[in-house]
């Protein structure tokens, strides 16, 4: 090859290596900052253990040892204003993610447990600290109001376990099925199809 | 044709016209490099001419990188890779038999083929050979079968029995490339008794060497994310979505669909545990329990583009947690039920009907959901999400028959 031919050659082979690396680095970049991959979060999901119930406050706030966790409310300022656990840091759901809010979180010694109006929310909130890394956040199984009333205001025995995700009906009462449960759901299974990928191999 | 196929850039129907055109290319490729020449293949093994093994050796850290690279860019899907599955023994015959042909004839399968088609007789030879061969193959194939069907050890890798990642497996092969490449050169001067003037005029390929040597690296230093983190959720925008509640549905849109159902039907997800749904479901709901949501399966049915996916549990803790999980690996266009079963039960059964004195729109809800009750009491609502389409997944079948070759 005549050496104008291979420098030529050679440039070329530089550029795109160069084109090739600047894309992956600027991939790299722009993902979406977790520090906990998607995964290990649903499994912290599933496995439900990361409630923590009425009565289990109760105990805390018993003991005196409420004051070594973190308790966050996640209501809007009005609502803390006018009443919230004591010892509680008010983190409006909005700014969950800001660099203030964040910091206050990580120097939490012991868990932060968070507390809404609706369960949803905490949950919510619970699982995106764990993706960014914050594995200390308990979600609290019941929300603001039902702490107030059931917890804080007097104590009732019979009502400490958690109402999140109960069935509070017999649901089947208000919707006859007619025929077996098998009828009435048309099993809808993802169809597989196989494709035959019948592969040659070509070449020398 | 991927990535242009799966990003939707191009027609899949046109993937006989592009393997033509790349057949073209391959042929045209072939030619002008000399392979149609019989002796410049069998240099390999008289170690005159090592033309085909720096060849093959190219091609394969070359594509080897090349899905490294793209896999990481999101720009095809490795799950969907074919990889031949190993059958030991029927390998190691076959590339026996391929090895003495290789000699005897001085062609391979494709170098044949270009060979014949520029008019090489002996090529033409070689090629009616091949298919005489393949004839004898298939007449008497209960014969071989035993031997083309045994020692089946499945797709598997050679990274995985030798313990190593992916990555510095593709390292390891470049490095080995590259001294092959040396070495063979090495042989080729030996044999070839080249002088050392031709020697030193030969240019260096030091750029190249060092091109691939640095890609091999960067795959080794890039942390290793699965290809599906770039497509991701940003955390604010999870957050964002929450707090202005835009993934709820409310319960009057879910009885509409469950009345309604031909009109705007809604793909029903349960992600509460099998028994929970065992006791009660939704009529026409899939159950998917909330640990199994990240499965391919799942996300099958969850990524469907023809219906409005509607998550669902007895409350919204439960639903929104699974909504968060599956919005965060990148499905759009995923739905939570505000309330879950427990506000559904509440709102059209138990609500007192709104005073609709000043409001039409009261009045109709108040009569719509009188309407859903009797429905739903009665036991209709089961007949509509039939209409709902059963999605589809296509999956790679193994159909290890057709192996081609060269």
């Amino acid at each position: 090859m005549k050496n104008q031919e291979v420098i030529l050659l050679n440039t070329a082979g530089v550029l795109f290596a160069i084109f090739v690396a600047a894309i992956l680095l600027f991939q790299w970049a722009i993902a979406p900052a977790y520090k906990e991959n998607n995964a290990a979060v649903l499994e912290t999901i599933a496995g439900h253990n990361h409630y923590i119930q009425p009565w289990q406050l109760e105990e805390l706030i018993k003991t005196n040892q409420i004051n070594s966790h973190l308790i966050v409310d996640l209501r809007s300022n009005e609502e803390f204003n006018r009443g919230s656990l004591p010892g509680a840091v008010n983190i409006p759901l909005n700014n969950l993610l800001d660099q203030k809010s964040l910091k206050m979180i990580r120097k939490a010694s012991g868990d932060v447990l968070l507390i809404s109006g609706d369960e949803s929310h905490s949950a919510v909130a619970s699982a995106l600290l764990k993706s960014k890394g914050f594995t200390n956040s308990k979600v609290s199984a019941t929300d603001y109001n039902y702490i107030r009333q059931n917890v804080l205001d007097h104590f009732q025995p019979a009502s400490a376990f958690s109402v999140a995700e109960k069935a509070w009906f017999d649901y089947p009462r208000f919707f006859r099925n007619t025929g077996s449960a098998e009828e009435q759901r048309p099993s809808v299974k993802p169809k597989i199809i196989q494709t035959e990928i019948v592969k040659t191999k070509g070449g020398c | 044709m991927a990535p242009l196929i799966p990003q939707g850039f191009v027609n899949p129907d046109l993937n006989l016209f592009f393997a033509f055109v790349i057949g073209l290319g391959f042929g045209y490729v072939l030619e002008q490099a000399g392979f149609s020449s019989s002796r410049k293949l069998a240099g390999v093994f008289y170690g005159y001419d090592f033309v085909v093994l720096r060849v093959f050796f190219t091609a394969a850290i070359t594509a080897m990188s090349g899905l490294l690279i793209f896999s990481y860019l999101g720009w095809i899907d490795d799950r969907l890779l074919y990889i031949n599955p190993t059958y030991l023994w029927s390998a190691i015959i076959g590339g026996v038999i391929m090895g003495v042909g290789f000699i005897l004839g001085g062609f391979c399968p494709g170098t044949s083929m270009v060979a014949a088609v520029i008019g090489k007789i002996d090529a033409m030879v070689f090629v009616a050979g091949m298919f005489i061969g393949i004839f004898i193959f298939g007449e008497f194939y209960e014969v071989f079968e035993p031997l083309y069907m045994g020692s089946y050890l499945g797709g598997i890798f050679v990274f995985d029995s030798l313990g190593m990642s992916r990555e510095w497996f593709a390292m390891m092969l470049i490095a080995v490339a590259l001294m092959a490449f040396v070495v063979t050169q090495y042989i080729e001067d030996q044999i070839n008794k080249v002088s050392f003037e031709e020697k030193s005029s030969r240019p260096a390929y030091w750029t190249p060497a060092l091109i691939i040597i640095g890609l091999g690296v960067l795959m080794i230093m890039l942390p290793s994310q699965p290809r599906s983190n770039w497509n991701e959720t940003s955390a604010q925008k999870l957050l964002t979505n929450v707090v202005n509640g835009n993934q709820l549905v409310d319960a009057d849109e879910v009885a509409y669909s469950l009345v309604n159902g031909k009109d705007r039907p809604l793909r029903l997800v349960d992600v509460r545990s099998p028994e929970e749904f065992a006791q009660f479901s939704l009529p026409g709901a899939v159950n998917i329990p909330i640990g199994q949501i990240l499965e391919n399966q799942s996300e099958a049915i969850l990524s469907d583009k023809t219906n409005k996916v509607v998550l669902y549990s007895n409350a919204t803790t439960l639903s929104s947690e699974a909504w968060l999980v599956a919005t965060r690996a990148g499905i759009e266009d995923l739905y939570v039920l505000d309330g879950g079963l427990n506000g559904f039960i509440q709102t059209v059964f138990l609500e007192k009907p709104a005073d609709p004195a000043h409001n039409m729109n009261l009045a109709y809800q108040n009569r719509f959901r009188e309407k859903a009750r009797q429905y739903f009491l009665s036991g209709q609502s089961a007949a509509s999400p039939k209409t709902l389409s059963v999605p589809v997944i296509q999956t790679v079948g193994e159909k290890p028959k057709a192996k081609g070759g060269c």
